[in-house]
């Protein structure tokens, strides 16, 4: 598994800053707990979530769309 | 973005979180009542939210919310862990710490959805719970 903390995914995404990730954090619970997901969904696609912006840049434009794409995997990998 | 996800993360999918190793431990500890166990999980989402989750492993992370909860909770809990299986002391503190400031309110940022979600009877109220530490 890739060391996210060496990544440092704040210095990848450039476009991206914290109160943006807070705030797409925080539609993610909410979309969780309307849809009735399983609680292990939400950690499994936060831990996507954050990989895959530390490896990858995003943009804001589509940071929304990567937030939802990961709980849609991790919902179909529970 | 789906499969630019799942390429990236070169399809390796599986992870240990700390809400699973959290319920690993439940499942074996009398002491961890269902209210602590809410507490524990609020917290371990607070972490995720704050990115303190990219700082701390799972196991630090899940020690970190037991010696909260007991803290907090004033109650006494005594997992049933392997002694190669105790996380470092010292990055319990440092976990512990981090923690604290968040749920102290010390944050700039507002946990809404987190407070919404766990100020519900099904988690018993834990969001609403005051930070004083012994």
């Amino acid at each position: 598994m890739v060391n996210i903390e060496k990544l440092h995914p704040q210095e990848t995404q450039k476009n991206v800053s914290e109160k943006m990730r807070q705030i797409l954090i925080d539609w993610m619970i909410d979309v969780h707990e309307s849809f009735e997901l399983k609680e292990q969904t939400l950690h499994l696609a936060l831990s996507y979530l954050a990989e895959y912006s530390a490896m990858k840049e995003i943009g804001k434009e589509n940071y929304q769309l990567a937030g939802i794409a990961c709980l849609w995997v991790a919902s179909k990998y529970e | 973005m789906e499969g630019s996800i799942i390429e990236t993360l070169n399809f390796n999918l599986n992870r240990t979180t700390s809400l699973q190793l959290l319920e690993a431990i439940a499942e074996d500890c009398e002491t961890l009542s269902e209210k602590n166990l809410s507490f524990c999980k609020y917290v371990l989402e607070t972490a995720l939210f704050e990115g303190i989750s990219k700082k701390y492993s799972p196991s630090v992370l899940v020690a970190t919310a037991l010696s909260l909860c007991e803290n907090v909770l004033k109650c006494k809990i005594e997992p049933k862990l392997q002694p190669s299986q105790k996380p470092n002391r010292q990055e319990i503190a440092e976990c512990f710490k981090d923690l604290c400031m968040v749920l102290q309110g010390s944050n700039k940022f507002e946990l809404s959805a987190l407070k919404r979600k766990y100020n519900r009877s099904r988690f018993h109220n834990v969001a609403k719970i005051k930070l004083t530490l012994n």
